[in-house]
């Protein structure tokens, strides 16, 4: 029986496990959810027609707060979909890695959620952690806060007045931050990259 | 129509007690939920029997002038647009709403059993039961007192006129040059302050009727408990033979309008007559922010469900192959 010689380098001792392929995808739909969001959730403020957006084509709904509204809502349900499936993918994986005795990170528990993370870990640029948790914790609170406002928009419902400013006030600021975070991580994987990875030489994410 | 009145009523109580219970948690929290609901008041606006004398437009005008905008000389355009919107050279008007007039008449021409009727309508904010406008402020500045006013914090509006946007009677109006967008990039961002009634929210709160309504020499105002109110409208409107605006509209408002002229009459004559920047009367007005939401809130439920569901399938899949492998190599 031949053996087999050639090493999958993304399999080798020290370095992240192979992404899946249901992961792979459930990341792209958190990717795209989270540009959605940020693109319906800035159209909430009145800037869009303000600042000529509705001029470029394609984009003269973007004006329309309830068209945008509506993206918003649908893609939020989306990407807490696939948070979930992130989260409970993992976290099963994990588990079961450990009962394998396999080399899997354990997911749950750890401080920075690690949803964006699974081939990270080890590989992270000075600022890419700090990045990390801006995004992680930020997403968080931008949920819990959409979650409330959701449910203000009800009808028959009227929160507190308290309540209602303050929630805004936090959706507003998480979604800053987040965007401070991805900036960050963006920056920091920039600056972690060797001379020759920047020339686009070396190998994806190799600060180690 | 009674019965569909009563059953929003109670639908909103059911959900206020709801969001008492959910929010605040106790039952005693939720029961205060339930008695807030009872301090809503209203107002009827018997159409018939206004003669359009600017009465409650002058008194609107005497409370609330110390409230109107005093902006800065030198107004900034909203770049990259060129203008701005400046009533502040117009603050005598009173042919419309501006940020210096929050209440007016519609003097209106309707033909009615073919013979031509003068109205005149008192017009202002109608404080929606689920108002648009507070729902949708990005910043979250407009209030929804426990009596049902709907008020604009203007000391934290940007003035984006996103309330005015969504408002189904285009009712907030904007000064430009005053308010809290000067202190921070006043000629990249902001517009000014939005302004419009606030059902008097002082004088509601110490057990006084709007001013408007209290100055009325016509008697065509009444101020009361919402639930009263709406059924005075009711008995009036079945006097008149006539009809009621205000009820059902936008989900149900806490001004009830009542006209011995169909409403779609009404509306056509504001259209046709008045025009653009005049508040319509167009019956039967659903709530945007529900009509545009209702069939999302499912996803709420089904994006997590797949979303796990998924994962468990998917993980599933992916032991059982790695078991069925790992067996083919001891084979």
């Amino acid at each position: 029986m031949p053996v087999e010689t050639k090493i999958d380098p993304r399999k080798a001792p020290g370095l992240p496990p192979r992404l899946p392929a249901a992961v792979k995808a459930a990341r792209l739909i958190i990717f795209i959810s989270c540009f959605m969001l940020y693109f319906s959730g800035l159209g909430q403020l009145p800037i869009y027609r303000r600042y000529n957006v509705v001029a470029l084509p394609g984009l003269a709904w973007s004006d329309q707060y309830l068209i945008t509204l509506q993206l918003h809502y649908l893609f939020s349900a989306i990407l807490i979909g696939a948070l979930l499936f992130m989260l409970v993918f993992r976290y099963r994986l994990s588990r079961y890695g450990l009962r394998q005795g396999g080399n899997i990170p354990a997911a749950g528990g750890s401080a920075d959620f690690r949803l964006f993370l699974w081939r990270g870990a080890g590989q992270e640029g000075p600022w890419q952690r700090p990045a990390r948790l801006l995004i992680a914790y930020n997403l968080v609170l931008l949920i819990l806060t959409g979650l409330v406002k959701i449910y203000k928009n009800l009808p028959g419902v009227e929160l507190a007045y308290a309540l209602t400013v303050t929630v805004t006030a936090l959706h507003n600021l998480a979604t800053v931050l987040m965007l401070c975070g991805v900036l960050l991580y963006l920056a920091g994987k920039l600056a972690g990259k060797t001379k020759l990875q920047r020339k686009g030489l070396g190998r994806d994410g190799g600060f180690a | 129509m009674e019965k569909l009145n009563r059953r929003k009523f109670l639908q909103r109580s059911a959900a206020s007690l709801a969001a008492g219970a959910v929010v605040l948690s106790g039952a005693e929290k939720a029961a205060r939920a339930l008695a807030a609901k009872e301090k809503e008041v209203a107002v009827v606006i018997d159409i018939s029997r206004c003669i359009g004398c600017e009465a409650c437009v002058h008194a609107c005008r005497g409370k609330n002038s110390a409230a109107y905008p005093q902006p800065v000389e030198n107004i900034l355009p909203y770049w990259p647009q060129k203008g701005y919107e400046d009533w502040s050279d117009q603050r005598e008007r009173t042919d419309r709403l501006t940020p210096y007039n929050w209440l007016y008449i519609q003097r209106l021409q309707v033909e009615q059993g073919g013979k031509a009727e003068v109205l005149n309508i008192p017009r202002r904010c109608m404080h929606c039961a689920n108002p648009p406008c507070a729902k949708l402020c990005p910043f979250g500045v407009i209030e929804q007192t426990e009596e049902g006013a709907v008020a604009i914090n203007t000391d934290f509006c940007f003035g984006g006129a996103k309330c005015r946007d969504v408002c189904p009677w285009s009712i907030p109006q904007r000064q430009a040059g005053t308010g809290i967008y000067l202190k921070f990039a006043p000629t990249l961002a902001g517009g000014g302050v939005m302004y419009k009634c606030d059902l008097c929210r002082d004088r509601i709160a110490a057990g006084k009727a709007p001013a408007c309504v209290a100055s009325c020499p016509q008697k065509t105002m009444s101020f009361g408990p919402r639930i009263e109110m709406l059924q005075l409208a009711q008995r009036r409107a079945a006097e008149l033979k006539g009809y009621i605006y205000g009820a059902v509209e936008n989900e149900g408002t806490a001004t009830f309008y009542v006209s011995p002229v169909p409403f779609e009459a009404i509306d056509a004559a504001i259209r046709r007559d008045l025009g653009e920047g005049h508040p319509g009367m167009k019956p039967e007005l659903e709530n945007p922010v529900t009509a545009s939401t209702r069939n999302l809130l499912l996803s709420f439920l089904v994006a997590p469900v797949s979303g796990v569901a998924a994962a468990v399938v998917a993980t599933y899949q992916k032991m059982k192959g790695e078991e069925n492998h790992a067996g083919g190599n001891k084979n």
